[in-house]
């Protein structure tokens, strides 16, 4: 009995020692499972900051960051995998998310839906970010199902690299933006809006000369059956617009609508949808309209005026327009100045220096292969040239 | 057995060749019929020969439907034909015939002939030249190089020390005009800085304004319009009586005796040198404004330059003379004979290039003094593609410049472009001719497709480079970096893309042999 008295002794303090130790190890054990336990159940944690990115310009875009932070559980050391970040719109219903577009398409999928996966290697089986930078969503270029305030959903999971299922972490989270753009779900009505402006506006101008002529609509009739060619919905929106011009023609040839308030009304409109696109080809229609009937009143010339300044047309876009558009020949005793298109108001020299660089312009034209344009530009280098002599002529008399 | 070096300079209304003498100079080879320039009018004689020259032109009031002049104006029209006894002449050919001549008048004086220089205004497009270059191949001639009328000008001038520094040649010929701007550092050393021309403008329009005048005199007196409805025969008549008009006024203050006549109706007309220079001012203007566009292209200013250089037979104008004068403040050159030095610019850079391929047969102190000729030339026009971009806040197809107008050559441009699409799998190898970036304006004289790889993003880069080299020849590479696939096209084959329609046989050279008058 002495032996095991004296072992107790000295293998005591070894044997507390081990079990303390062994306690000890569990504890850290069931420690770190715990901690594993809980940073799984807890999952990634997104979180969004906004930020702006600046082109060479100097324009400034609205992004929102999208950081994780948390552990990802991996079947094996080095697997390889990728973060993939969502996008759903949850304003109208939290369980019944709508997804989200994106006009950039590196950030969406082959339907344009919102999508961006980023491949990492995952380097251990079990592996932690701490605000790991991922994505800049471009809110620039999203479109929400209708505009306005909404809120988006930012989810985020860690996958096996080829397989969408195997999913090793997950974490989501939300943020609220105003969009100034139209919807998708809205972006129908929209269009069709714009087609009843454009074409109200092209009746508009072509009744600024006091008669509508049948040239003038063929030409905003044939706009429209190449513009809503091909859609799904292409014969209802023709019948839609024709219903629309024949409304417009009655309310015109009866007084009840004024071409001149028409134009105001219907710029002020266009120019409210903030869309340069539909600005200019609203303008371009016009341009055509007038051209129709190979002759360019005076009326017609000054509605062009108040339709292009009403909208805030570029001058140079304006000019493009015009010379793709309007010959000499169809401005009957318009001053020459206003024929050859001098801005009102330059000086003398201003004017010597628009006139030559009217006249480098439409000498290239001389040459183009289209025979109606070199002769257009034949005929301008000598207005041009003309006026210019007048100017010079008499500017020395004076 | 070497050739003589010759230059050609094949004019609106008239044509000349000249060949480098065994002394190195260059000299003026006359005609057959001893004119050192010939008229370029073809003459097609009912059930005769073809004639060439002054004869043409001579016969053009008696048979105006059977005579062709002013062919260059219509150099690169495909769809331009003269059709007569049953053959169809395209514009190549009827500039054919006239070289055909001129090359056979000088091989009288010099022997066989073959290697030559032709030039062309500075503002002709790529598919003029190149119709000038066939036209040369098809009267049997081999083109060393196509160069530019002011730019032979400038060398003929410098080549004999009579200009130096920056000089202006002002080139007012019959049917085009054309103006470049030079730095002739010493007389072996020209570069041409910067050139602007109108080819739709010359001495012909002249004679057109003036016809009209006498038509407006003559409805004034007979209250008949001469030329309106009036045959060819008597528009001929009418504007040839113009052209005469136009040279007498050049040394005479006024012409009287002018007879004009309309079935039983004569008038006797008289013009005034002042009321031509009213007439005409409009056409000076424009001269004028391409002037200061040179000017300014080059970055010259009027005080620049050290010289004027006249070339051309309109420049004998006085009130172009005057306009020059008062312009640079001092009297333009014209040492040279204006309608000579053309063709003798021609012929000394023919003679360069002939030495430096090793083709000549000059003794060793001429051969000397053409090797160390050096002549720098630029582009004429903005070549560049067609490509989407921002165009006042929205995406529009926009001409891309690549190589812009007055760079000199031999010269090469990389742009960089990217694809649009996620997947695409085609881009549109366009190349375009012109100013501005507006597509409806600019030429598109070649074009073709590079097919991509599939399955790619969008932002690809797609590199394309345009080279222009010495000869005036283009080489066009679009190259998508990623893949290395490449498009090469070279404007050797430069064709307008429209009006293709070709529907007669051209006139072989075996033929045209045939027709040439002896």
């Amino acid at each position: 009995m002495e032996w095991l008295f004296i072992a107790a002794i000295l293998l005591g303090p070894a044997i507390i020692r081990w079990i303390i130790n062994s306690f000890q190890e569990n504890s850290v054990e069931q420690q770190i499972r715990s901690h594993v336990r809980e940073a799984t159940e807890k999952g990634l944690t997104v979180r969004c900051k906004r930020d702006t990115i600046e082109t060479d310009d100097g324009t400034s875009y609205p992004i929102v960051r999208v950081h994780v932070s948390g552990a990802i559980l991996a079947p094996r050391d080095n697997q390889p995998g990728a973060f993939r970040v969502r996008l759903s719109d949850i304003t109208d219903a939290a369980d019944e998310p709508s997804p989200v577009f994106c006009s950039i398409s590196d950030c969406s999928d082959e339907d344009g839906i919102y999508e961006v996966d980023e491949k990492l290697e995952i380097p251990y089986r079990m592996s932690a970010v701490d605000d790991m930078g991922l994505t800049g969503i471009p809110l620039f270029a999203l479109v929400p199902p209708h505009k306005g305030r909404r809120t988006l959903q930012v989810i985020v999971a860690v996958t096996a690299e080829g397989d969408l299922e195997q999913v090793f972490a997950f974490g989501k989270t939300t943020f609220a933006h105003d969009f100034d753009c139209v919807g998708y779900l809205e972006m129908r009505d929209h269009t069709m809006e714009q087609e009843r402006r454009v074409a109200m506006l092209a009746l508009a101008m072509s009744a600024a000369d006091g008669h509508v002529d049948r040239r003038e609509t063929t030409v905003i009739r044939r706009f429209f059956s190449k513009t809503l060619a091909g859609r799904t919905d292409e014969d209802e929106r023709k019948n839609r617009v024709s219903e629309i011009m024949r409304e417009t023609l009655q309310a015109i040839k009866s007084g009840d609508k004024n071409p001149d308030s028409m134009i105001r009304s219907l710029c002020s409109e266009i120019l409210d949808t903030d869309d340069p696109r539909v600005a200019q080809t609203a303008y371009d229609l016009c341009v055509q309209v007038v051209a129709a009937d190979d002759t360019v009143e005076e009326e017609e010339h000054d509605a062009l005026r108040l339709v292009a300044s009403e909208l805030g047309l570029p001058e140079g876009f304006v000019r493009e327009v015009h010379d793709r558009n309007l010959r000499l020949a169809m401005f009957d005793d318009a001053e020459e100045e206003s024929l050859v298109g001098v801005p009102a108001g330059l000086s003398h020299e201003e004017k010597l220096e628009f006139l030559n660089s009217e006249y480098r312009k439409w000498r290239t034209r001389v040459t183009h292969s289209d025979a109606n344009v070199a002769a257009e530009a034949s005929l301008r280098l000598e207005r041009i040239t003309k006026l210019r002599r007048e100017l010079t002529d008499g500017h020395k008399q004076v | 057995m070497s050739h003589p070096a010759i230059g050609i300079d094949l004019g609106t209304t008239y044509s000349g060749l000249a060949a480098i003498n065994p002394a190195g100079k260059p000299e003026i080879i006359p005609n057959a019929t001893g004119e050192r320039i010939t008229a370029s009018a073809v003459f097609f004689e009912q059930d005769g020969p073809i004639h060439i020259g002054q004869l043409a032109a001579d016969a053009a009031g008696a048979y105006p439907d059977r005579v062709v002049q002013w062919i260059k104006r219509q150099m690169g029209d495909p769809d331009w034909r003269f059709r007569i006894d049953g053959n169809c002449y395209t514009a190549v050919d009827i500039s054919a015939l006239i070289l055909k001549k001129i090359k056979k008048d000088a091989e009288i004086v010099l022997g066989p002939l073959r290697h030559s220089v032709i030039t062309v205004p500075a503002y002709f497009d790529e598919v003029r030249r190149k119709a000038t270059m066939d036209a040369a191949k098809k009267a049997g001639l081999e083109v060393l190089r196509i160069i530019n009328e002011p730019t032979a000008a400038a060398l003929a001038y410098a080549f004999t020390g009579q200009a130096n520094g920056t000089v202006l040649v002002y080139d007012f010929g019959g049917g085009t005009f054309d103006v470049s701007v030079v730095e002739i550092a010493d007389p072996k050393t020209i570069a041409v800085l910067a050139s602007e021309g109108d080819h739709q403008l010359g001495g012909h329009d002249l004679d057109k304004l003036l016809a009209s005048h006498f038509a407006e005199l003559f409805n004034a007196e007979k209250g008949v319009p001469l030329l309106d409805g009036a045959d060819e025969a008597i528009r001929h008549r009418v504007i040839a009586e113009a052209e005469r008009t136009k040279r007498t006024l050049s040394s005479m203050p006024k012409r009287e005796g002018i007879a004009l006549n309309w079935g039983n109706h004569w008038i006797n007309a008289s013009v005034s040198r002042d009321k031509f220079e009213q007439l005409i001012a409009d056409y000076l203007v424009r001269t004028e404004m391409l002037v200061e566009d040179a000017l300014s292209q080059s970055g010259k200013t009027t005080s620049d330059i050290t010289g004027v250089i006249m070339v051309g037979g309109s420049t004998r104008i006085p009130s172009v003379r005057k306009l020059l004068q008062e312009k640079f403040g001092q009297p333009p050159l014209k040492t040279i004979n204006p309608d000579e030095a053309v063709a003798l610019g021609a012929a000394l850079q023919a003679g360069i290039l002939m030495e430096e391929k090793g083709l000549s047969n000059l003794p060793s102190k001429a051969s000397q003094s053409l090797r160390s000729l050096s002549l720098r030339d630029v582009t004429n026009h903005s070549y560049g593609t067609l490509a989407v971009g921002e165009s006042y806040g929205r995406e529009a197809l926009r001409n891309s410049i690549i190589i812009p107008k007055n760079t000199p050559i031999p010269c090469s441009r990389t742009e960089s472009f990217l694809t649009r699409f996620k997947g695409q799998t085609e881009i549109d190898c366009s190349i375009t001719q012109g100013e501005g970036d507006d597509p409806d304006f600019v030429n598109t004289i070649s074009n073709g497709s590079l097919e991509l790889p599939p399955d790619r993003p969008a932002g690809c880069e797609i590199r394309v480079t345009y080279s222009y080299d010495a000869n005036q020849r283009m080489s066009c590479e679009f190259l998508d970096v990623d893949s290395g696939r490449r498009k090469q096209l070279d404007l050797d084959v430069a064709q307008r893309s429209q009006h293709s329609k070709r529907n007669k046989v051209e006139i072989d050279e075996a033929d045209l042999k045939d027709l040439v008058i002896e």
